[in-house]
């Protein structure tokens, strides 16, 4: 994982293919497998879109930057920011599960995936940034 | 992402192939919606080829759940595994639905 890898797009539904593929080749490179990169190409999307959807406001335009480094030899860290209204997915409470299709809500699922599927995940609000740090490591999330 | 189709006296079969993601769930949901259009009350997706799936084709999942369930449909899937079948299980929908449902009946 070379040291100049940062990538900053739009924050937009558009973008999301460009940085998933991003931190996927990352992870490769990192040595996760084809499955581990998966999970963490899961972590990424929901990340992402929870940015694209709330970070900026309605119909307002930002830019969302991401940049992958090992901290370690075991850790992969992807961090996420932007400069939109304060979120942190790290203090989202877990859902509560409805026993029928008919009663569950069909959203709030992202950052449970999310969480799933980062071994940490840290958030802060640096100035008028949000900085989320997803630490992935090459195990697959636990059975 | 890819659907293909099997019809058969009791319902259909739908087979995703490939990437599920916030960019291809409104695709399945139009493919699934026009599905129920033509007023199918059972409907077996596959997924044995369905590779990715992320909260976006949950929420897709779940619209046409309670679609079904107010037509007095039944929703039911084959062949999630994986990573698939493991953000299911987080996401709690594997409780709501029978997965091994090979047999269109």
């Amino acid at each position: 994982v070379n040291e100049e890898n940062e990538i900053r797009t739009s924050a937009s539904l558009e973008s999301l293919k460009t940085l998933r593929d991003h931190a996927a080749a990352c992870a490769a490179t990192f040595g996760c497998t084809h499955s581990r990169v998966m999970e963490i190409e899961l972590a990424v999307e929901e990340a992402l879109v929870n940015i694209f959807n709330y970070a900026y406001g309605d119909g307002a335009c930002g830019e969302v930057e991401m940049t992958c480094s090992e901290r370690d030899a075991e850790t992969l860290l992807i961090v996420i920011s932007d400069s939109g209204s304060p979120f942190d997915p790290s203090a989202f409470p877990p859902p509560v599960f409805a026993k029928s299709a008919a009663e569950r809500h069909v959203g709030g699922m992202g950052i449970p995936i999310l969480r799933r599927y980062a071994d940490a995940l840290s958030y802060e609000r640096r100035g008028d940034r949000n900085v989320l740090t997803i630490s992935v490591t090459r195990k697959n999330a636990p059975e | 992402m890819e659907t293909t189709r099997e019809k058969d006296a009791v319902g259909s079969k739908v087979c995703v192939i490939g990437v599920v993601d916030s960019l291809s769930a409104p695709e399945l949901e139009r493919e699934l919606a026009n599905v129920l259009d033509e007023g199918v009350k059972n409907l077996l997706i596959d997924m044995e080829r369905t590779e990715y799936l992320s909260s976006a084709g949950i929420r897709t999942i779940l619209r046409i759940a309670k679609r079904l369930d107010a037509a007095g449909g039944a929703l039911r899937f084959r062949g999630v595994h994986g990573v698939v079948r493991d953000v299911f299980r987080v996401t709690g929908v594997d409780r709501l639905f029978n997965l091994d449902g090979e047999r269109l009946q």
